[in-house]
């Protein structure tokens, strides 16, 4: 019996028939094994996708799903977004803060299940009991901001949740995103062409209703002693005055930042991109999502200069990384604009600047000519070029329809010697960091669940103070512990993507007040070890999903630039990985998994974790 | 003296921490529409808190034609007497502010009512941008309807009227 946390409902949705469903949420899964966000998610999707469905087929399911913590005083959650991504072919969950997930606990939904497909554009009202497929003519073709203004005004009411996708996601392209409140997205892996593929333009949510919690006076005082060590956490402190883009110094200083697709890790420009030139020439004020003290979003407007009226919550570090460094731009104005024009068409930053990145190394080594970019002279630094090019993927007109693939299938397009450059992993554009100078971060892209990810495990920090978890000295550029470090960040990582917990709270909160608020709000009885457990057993399961779609050993790899060519200059000049060391630390990975030499988790160990259910 | 919560539009970040303990501490759930403080957005991005100002001379209570307004003269909030209101929502009409709710459940009004005097958004906001004052003039002057706050803050921080487009 759920006592509190949970809203109560699932809205499931069939786009097809039209037909609308209210579950029970008890009834729907066990709790107790999957807590809520990535949890329901990946149940949902192993017990009901049927295997080796194309990402864009009616038969590919779409996902949105909270947390018992979300919308709650919990400090800082978001919602799970979870399909089978179009990138990369496997499981895929992005997640989205801002104020979508608890607008939708309030209409009195944990979550939403969209199956089917639409004949016609329409979307989807959902309004405490008032569930709508409505017509979506009208806004077919809009850009995301327009969407959310246009569902507003027609029915009259600014407090309106809007979850939406931009022409990228009607056009399908790979890494289309799914965009809410202008500025905050599920980025990656494209949801948001798997809501074009099933010509769902948007969610529109308001809800009229309340989220009960099981003890109110404890869950308070939990929650207020959680915001208070947010407030005094150095990191978090940092990241409320600087957001995420006081990271490309760092990154910069330590070899970790991609510059020109990767072939350098540390950027001439980064200064000019840094927080500090943001907060004073840029940033109008603080952002932050519901319910959290952090406020790493910013807002910023550029007022003069060729980019004047531009205005967009930014710039994250990911998007200073692969828009920025990675093409090789250090105008922070020409940034922000591709930024608001990605947030606008529907694109995610990461992917759309680590593939014009890849075009633009196509381009100077003569791979690509101006035949093929229709007169773009496609050279790193160009900032022209890649504001059109943004245009063009999301519209797939010219050269932009090849890049709308993703780098893996453009590459793939071209010869055989751009593979070795085209910097991904099972499909996903890699993010902002570089692999050649972090031999673990190298094993947490190889072995995240929906390819090249830098959510999943972050060891960069333990790789930098020498200092593994259990207290052990390691070097920097060893292998030593990765293995362990990488399992243990993605089992707890894993856990809290079920409350749904943001990232940049985890650490001053801590894993045993996350446990404790979530018993206060809804009557369970977790202990720390059943949490962390929560997150293995999922892990596994995803695990188990991907094999299923046929995940293969030989994909557990990086690119080969990574071992191939040496950082040329900084802190970790001359640096690369080894094949064998990524093979030790993945043998040593799978082996404290209890997954056999092929990766595939054994049968006691998912039994051990209650997935009885995924033995055939 | 005249005492109310006001806020430093600037730098509220619109993550409705005060929202969501507001309804807690005062309907023991969490809700939006319960809640004694609202925070409007406005595109792009601009967040307006709005809860009553306490205002010294006090419209709702001129309008309340059931003596259901009163003031505390301890904490100097405008409180609601949910026994005398009848849910005519004259009150809502004549707040300067549209800091007035109806409870549907109840057909009644509800109100900021200072929390007995510690408020509690003023305790959570992470930023500050709520504060409790006591001033020697009527707090009406504080009383300003969201779009308008929203017209200034646009004004301030120059944001182009004419929204670009992607072509």
């Amino acid at each position: 019996m759920l006592k509190g946390g949970y809203a109560g409902k699932i809205l499931e949705i069939n786009l097809t028939d039209g037909d609308v469903k209210k579950v029970e949420t008890e009834n729907y899964f066990d709790s107790d094994l999957f807590i809520g966000g990535k949890g329901l998610a990946a149940y949902i999707l192993w017990k009901e996708l049927k295997k080796n469905v194309d990402a864009f087929s009616e038969e590919n399911m779409l996902v949105f799903a909270t947390g018992p913590l979300t919308g709650t005083l919990c400090p800082g959650t978001r919602m799970c977004i979870a399909t089978k991504s179009p990138l990369t072919g496997l499981f895929c969950d992005s997640y989205v803060g801002g104020h979508l997930g608890a607008e939708l606990k309030f209409a009195g939904y944990d979550a939403v299940v969209v199956r089917g497909k639409s004949e016609k554009p329409v979307y989807l009202w959902i309004c405490d009991n008032d569930i709508e497929i409505c017509d979506a003519k009208h806004l077919w073709g809009l850009d995301t901001f327009r969407v959310e203004d246009a569902i507003r005004e027609e029915r009259g009411d600014r407090a309106i949740r809007v979850a939406c996708i931009g022409p990228a996601g009607e056009k399908l392209v790979r890494f289309a995103h799914i965009n809410t409140e202008r500025y905050r997205q599920a980025g990656r892996g494209g949801t948001g062409a798997v809501m074009g593929s099933k010509n769902l333009k948007a969610l529109a949510v308001r809800g009229n209703g309340s989220i009960p919690i099981y003890d109110v006076e404890e869950f308070i005082g939990l929650a207020k002693e959680a915001h208070k060590a947010v407030l005094e956490n150095e990191t978090a402190k940092a990241r409320k005055r600087w957001g995420t883009a006081r990271t490309i110094i760092f990154t910069s200083d330590q070899n970790l930042l991609p510059t020109r697709n990767f072939r350098e890790a540390t950027f001439e420009g980064a200064e000019l991109l840094s927080a500090e030139v943001l907060e004073k020439k840029f940033w109008i004020k603080h952002k932050a999502c519901h319910s959290c003290p952090i406020n790493c979003g910013k807002l910023g407007v550029v007022r003069t200069g060729k980019y004047t009226g531009t205005v967009v919550e930014g710039i994250e570090y990911e998007t200073l990384a692969l828009m920025g460094a990675n093409c090789g731009i250090s105008n922070h104005e020409a940034v922000a604009y591709a930024n608001m024009l990605c947030d606008m068409l529907g694109l995610d930053t990461i992917s759309t600047g680590n593939v014009i990145a890849f075009a633009m190394e196509c381009f100077e080594r003569g791979i690509l000519t101006e035949e093929d970019t229709e007169g773009l002279k496609l050279n790193f630094g160009n900032e022209d070029a890649m504001i059109k090019l943004v245009k063009k993927i999301a519209k797939r007109e010219g050269i932009g329809n090849l890049l709308a693939e993703g780098v893996k299938r453009f590459s793939e397009r071209l010869n055989v010697q751009s593979r070795s450059f085209a910097m991904h992993v099972k499909g996903l554009e890699l993010p902002g960091y570089d692999v050649r100078a972090s031999p673990g971060m190298g094993l947490a892209y190889v072995t995240a669940d929906r390819g090249g990810c830098h959510t999943r495990a972050w060891p960069i920090s333990y790789e930098i103070s020498g200092k593994a978890p259990d207290g052990t000295v390691i070097q920097r550029y060893s292998v030593e512990k990765r293995a362990l470090i990488v399992k243990m960040q993605q089992d707890e990582n894993t856990a809290c993507d079920t409350l749904v917990a943001c990232w940049f709270l985890k650490g001053a909160v801590g894993k045993e007040r996350y446990v404790k608020m979530l018993n206060a709000a809804t009557g369970m009885k977790l202990t720390v070890k059943e949490f962390l457990e929560v997150g293995e057993r999922i892990w596994n399961l995803v695990r188990m999903f991907n094999i299923r779609e046929g995940l293969k050993m030989e994909e557990e790899t990086l690119p080969d630039r990574a071992f191939k060519d040496p950082i040329p200059e900084g802190i970790a000049a001359g640096q690369k990985l080894r094949r064998e060391q990524l093979e030790t630390m993945l043998e040593e990975y799978y082996k404290l998994r209890g997954w056999d030499e092929k990766g595939v988790p054994s049968k006691e160990k998912l039994m051990q974790l209650g997935l009885n259910f995924v033995i055939s | 003296m005249p005492t109310a919560v006001v806020v430093d539009y600037k730098i509220c970040t619109g993550c409705r921490l005060c929202e969501i303990v507001c309804s807690l501490r005062n309907e023991k759930k969490i809700s939006t529409n319960l809640s004694r403080i609202r925070v409007n957005s406005f595109p792009p991005g601009i967040d307006v808190p709005v809860l009553c100002v306490q205002c010294d001379k006090a419209a709702c209570i001129e309008a309340c034609p059931q003596g259901a307004l009163e003031r505390d003269p301890k904490t100097q909030a405008v409180t609601v007497n949910v026994e005398k209101c009848v849910g005519c929502r004259l009150c809502v009409e004549a707040c300067p502010a549209g800091a007035i709710s109806v409870d549907s459940r109840r057909n009644t009004v509800f109100k900021c009512e200072l929390c007995g005097g510690e408020p509690e958004c003023v305790k959570i906001c992470p930023t500050s941008a709520l504060s409790l004052v006591k001033v020697p003039f009527d707090t009406r002057i504080f009383a300003k309807k969201a779009e308008e706050i929203a017209e200034e803050l646009r004004d301030l921080w120059m944001i182009p009227k004419e929204e670009l487009t992607h072509a």
